[in-house]
């Protein structure tokens, strides 16, 4: 039997621009995007590539300049309050860091019953406390937990009341916002493992961004790269981990060092600084740290083109195979 | 292979309201001269603790319990602090920090903190320092040497300030750089980059580095020996190659195929049962007892020493 | 997971324990807050003011407006056990009664600084951008304002007496509160957990109630401890100037000022006068100390 896949996100040229007094800051800058429903996406980007800004720009906790949304085919780019209410309940956020993502004065109950409450998820007290305590049961946790306040609590444990949280409000999409980079390595195995099993028993789709390739290539069905604002490579992930065509991508790929001895990183693999985003150059904007650049490279941004092996890269480059 | 520093048996403990915690008991590890040496564990395991400890860098709460730290056959330990400032900090020994950010002074151009940290150690005139200064920024492979001098911290990029800490470092001509976590604030492609000047100052100039970091990507890239710490104290003394084909501890198995990037499924990652124990009342005998699968009575009860087992390699093992 | 493999007792348990913990939250915030000898300290003097203020009839025979010439600037004796002022007044009814303005005023300049203080606080960081720019340069410009000026205006437009003391201080006086509010508020603002409350469909005004207001009470209350200690130098300052509460209306700050005449013939007066009002000031002061401490031991001085 043949399942339609559906596309649950898409977005159409979204755009977020800050005014600062240096002129825009173009965080988000013409991203088209399709997420299928049941995958895990990895976004995985250098700090100031607008990752944060794109997944709350898609969550409209902030409000796009330009450009659409499309949750399950709905146009969701206009929404306001009310209709708004019915979002929080279809896509949710789990946050980077679980010292600052829990409110100190609400116990994990309080925490947990939020949701369910905003949402009518619940009729009464009981059934709180029972879907909670399934909540909890589901993290690797004890109903005992309930009664602590964040402050009694492990950096993991407090990430998995934040995972608690996201799942809540029964979602259909959830966003993780490395969810792992402030917990111990031996925290973030279990953690992302614990993502992986709930995504199955509770058949989500996931949105994982990362600046931590090892990370997203571990999680992720299909990537994308981002670079100041917008999306330069994006397909399988093996495909583009295995054969990073965007000169950014190989440059970043190539810098990340492998726990192999024998396998070192060669030279430098990506010359100049991390740009900001305030004022980012004409045309190319990989165009002043690219050593491919060409003269069209430096007058017309690169769309992203489908190549035969069903990736699509956004780069002038002739011979991208 | 003359050893530079030799850490014998150091154990301190911190004064805290909440009673005392036994941040190192009894860390032991040797840095030959020349070599990348790197100290890798988990937050809380006390290897930054252990760094500032060789400089007695630690706060007024800090009690140190026993042990030696051998410098070039001094005790650092015997020394005075006006005897640590004026003979070994900074021209014998440098460290640099995770945050350039707080190690720069923002009130002083980078000429003027560079300049700062030669003039300790020599006498030049205005042309000469600044000649001195833009040699130890081209060290670092810094762009636009001239155009930094006039600069201050804050127009400068993450990753640049960094550079600029070990220009200033180098400047002092120290025999053992301390590196605390120097890349954890960077991005990947910067790192790339850092570790990069870090490889061509070990080849031209012959460094001895003491990394500390709790990432083994790193250390595999450019340590050639590793001190594995594990809650206060050392668990595996080895040369990296060794790490990572064929890691003896426990602990150290398990870090080692539980790093992402390791492997490419997750469900062929390592875990690690429990989590890291609180210092103020650590385990008994091996602290790593409660959530190692081989624990034995004897584990429980006896704190394991480090014993050879191979060509330089040192383990802290009951059950090896 | 059904229902049956969720254990009810165990709920219901639970439900028991969270309930109790809230009530142990605030007993554990006593417990610590008794812990604290200085703390507790000011506690006993600060009972002991209140005691004074609210039984002061009965705690000595003589009224506070009697005055009796023929006993004036008597030494402390057995009938009057802090002497007599320039009048022939019981220095220690007027002390004792003094502690009602002394508490009254305090109170009042608490409750209308307090007040404004934080609800421009919390629009100003709650809301930012214009809101915010306004009601600093408003505070900015108030700040400017010489209070004992404003004071002397004030009195001579509307006259002396408690409240009008109340209006001059508390005119100027609510902009540090304004901005000491206004600065938790924007430190809450960074924090996660709002943008997460957000995320999962809270309204602002859920968001203020649940998630901002209860992180910001401790240092409110904190804030209100040390709004006292403030508000009664202030006042005594301005009485002591001649501003503010007159004589005979028993101030301990007018009484200070009486006393100085008479420095050298009854030094008991203004010096009594003065010890009362450092009594209370240090009171309210350990309280908020300990106050600080017992509700976030985690905060290092």
């Amino acid at each position: 039997m043949i399942k339609l896949v559906n596309t649950i996100i898409e977005t159409k040229d979204l755009k977020k621009y800050f005014n600062t007094l240096k002129g825009p800051c173009k965080a988000v800058n013409k991203v088209n995007l399709k997420i299928k429903e049941g995958e895990t996406f990895g976004l995985v980007g250098e700090s100031g590539c607008g990752k944060s800004t794109l997944v709350r720009t898609i969550l409209k906790l902030i409000e796009p300049t330009s450009g659409q949304i499309f949750l399950d085919g709905v146009d969701i780019t206009d929404y306001k309050k009310k209709q708004l209410m019915a979002l929080r309940k279809k896509m949710s956020l789990v946050f980077q860091d679980p010292h600052s993502s829990l409110n100190p004065r609400m116990t994990v109950f309080d925490t947990l019953s939020r949701p369910l409450k905003i949402h009518n998820l619940t009729k009464n007290n009981q059934e709180t406390m029972i879907e909670i305590t399934k909540l909890l049961k589901l993290m690797g946790m004890q109903p005992e937990h309930m009664i602590r306040f964040p402050h009694e609590l492990s950096g993991g444990q407090k990430q998995r009341i934040g995972i608690a949280r996201a799942l809540a409000v029964k979602p259909e999409l959830i966003f993780l916002d490395e969810p792992t980079s402030a917990l111990d390595v031996s925290v973030q195995t279990k953690i992302l493992k614990l993502l992986n099993k709930t995504k199955k028993i509770r058949d989500l789709t996931y949105f994982y961004i990362s600046h931590d390739i090892n990370l997203i290539r571990v999680v992720s069905d299909r990537i994308g790269v981002m670079y100041l604002g917008q999306i330069v490579e994006i397909g399988k992930v093996d495909l583009i981990y295995n054969n990073p065509i965007h000169p950014y991508t190989k440059g970043l790929f190539a810098s990340v060092p492998e726990p192999d001895p024998d396998k070192k990183i060669k030279g430098e693999p990506l010359s100049g600084e991390v740009p900001s985003p305030v004022n980012p150059p004409m045309g190319c904007s990989f165009a002043p740290r690219c050593p491919f650049v060409g003269p069209k490279c430096r007058e017309e941004k690169p769309q992203l083109k489908l190549l035969s092996d069903g990736r699509r890269v956004a780069c002038h480059k002739d011979n991208l195979k | 292979m003359s050893k530079l520093l030799d850490i014998n048996d150091l154990k301190v403990y911190f004064n805290t309201e909440e009673g005392v915690v036994k941040a190192l008991a009894g860390v032991n590890f040797k840095i030959d001269k020349g070599s990348f040496h790197g100290l890798i564990g988990e937050t809380g395991c006390g290897k930054s603790v252990t760094g500032l400890s060789i400089l007695k860098l630690l706060d007024n709460n800090a009690l140190i319990e026993g042990g030696k730290i051998i410098y070039k056959d001094e005790n650092l330990l015997d020394k005075t602090e006006k005897q640590m400032q004026r003979d070994f900090r900074g021209n014998e020994i440098a460290m640099i920090f995770q945050d350039p950010g707080s190690s720069l002074n923002p009130v002083f151009t980078i000429q003027d903190q560079i300049q700062e940290s030669v003039k300790m150690y020599k006498k030049a005139s205005k042309q000469e320092y600044r000649n001195i200064v833009i040699e130890e920024l081209k060290k670092v492979k810094l762009p636009d040497v001239e155009g930094l001098l006039d600069k201050y911290p804050h127009q400068l990029s993450g990753g640049m300030k960094q550079r600029v800490m070990i220009a200033m470092m180098l400047a002092c001509n120290p025999n053992l750089l301390i590196a605390d976590e120097p890349t954890t604030a960077l991005d990947v492609s910067i790192q790339a980059q850092f570790l990069q000047v870090l490889k061509n100052l070990k080849e031209k100039f012959d460094m001895t580095v003491l990394y500390i970091t709790h990432d083994l990507a790193v250390v595999s890239e450019i340590c050639d020996y590793v001190s594995v710490m594990y809650a206060g104290r050392i668990v595996e003394n080895v040369p990296v190659r060794e790490l990572f084909k064929n890691p003896i501890h426990p602990y150290s198995y398990k870090l080692v195929h539980s790093v992402l990037g390791v492997k490419t499924l997750l469900e062929n990652l390592e875990e690690i049962p429990g989590s890291v124990p609180r210092l103020i009342d650590p385990p008994s005998g091996c602290r790593f007892h409660p959530r190692c699968e081989e624990a034995t009575d004897i584990c429980k009860t006896k704190i394991p020493q480090l014993k050879k087992i191979g060509k330089n390699h040192y383990v802290a093992c009951h059950r090896r | 997971m059904r229902l049956s493999e969720v254990n009810v007792e165990e709920i219901k348990m639970e439900l028991a324990n969270l309930k109790n913990k809230k009530s142990s939250q605030l007993s554990l915030v006593w417990k610590r807050f008794k812990s604290n000898r200085l703390a507790l300290l000011g506690f006993v003097f600060v009972m002991i003011i209140i005691f004074i203020a609210i039984f002061a009839p009965f705690l000595t025979p003589y009224k506070p407006y009697a005055t009796d010439p023929s006993n004036r600037l008597m030494g402390p004796s057995r009938t009057h056990l802090l002497g007599t002022d320039s009048l022939g007044r019981d220095v220690l009814t007027r002390l004792f009664y003094g502690s009602r303005i002394a508490l009254q005023i305090g109170v009042l300049i608490i409750l209308f600084e307090g007040f404004i203080g934080i609800m421009m606080g919390v629009l100003s960081g709650f809301f930012g951008g214009v809101i915010d720019s306004i009601i600093m340069r408003l505070v900015d410009i108030l700040r400017s304002f010489p209070v004992i000026i404003l004071a002397m205006a004030i009195a001579g437009i509307m006259g002396q007496g408690i409240y009008n003391v109340v209006i001059a201080l508390g005119i100027v006086g609510w902009t540090t509160y304004a901005r000491m509010v206004r600065s938790k508020i924007l430190s809450i603002k960074e924090a996660d957990y709002i943008e997460a409350g957000y995320s999962i469909g809270e309204s602002t005004y859920s968001i203020i109630t649940r998630y901002i207001v209860p992180n910001a009470i401790p240092t409110a209350i904190v804030m209100i401890s040390i709004m006292m200690p403030t508000a009664l130098i202030a006042s005594a300052t301005l009485s002591f100037l001649g501003l503010g509460v007159q004589p005979p209306t028993p101030s301990w700050g007018s009484m200070v000022a009486a006393g100085r005449n008479y420095l050298l013939q009854a030094p008991w007066i203004s010096t009594s006068a003065g010890f009362f009002i450092m009594f209370t000031v240090l009171g309210f002061n350990f309280i908020g100390d300990g106050l600080r401490d017992a509700l976030d031991p985690t905060t290092k001085h």
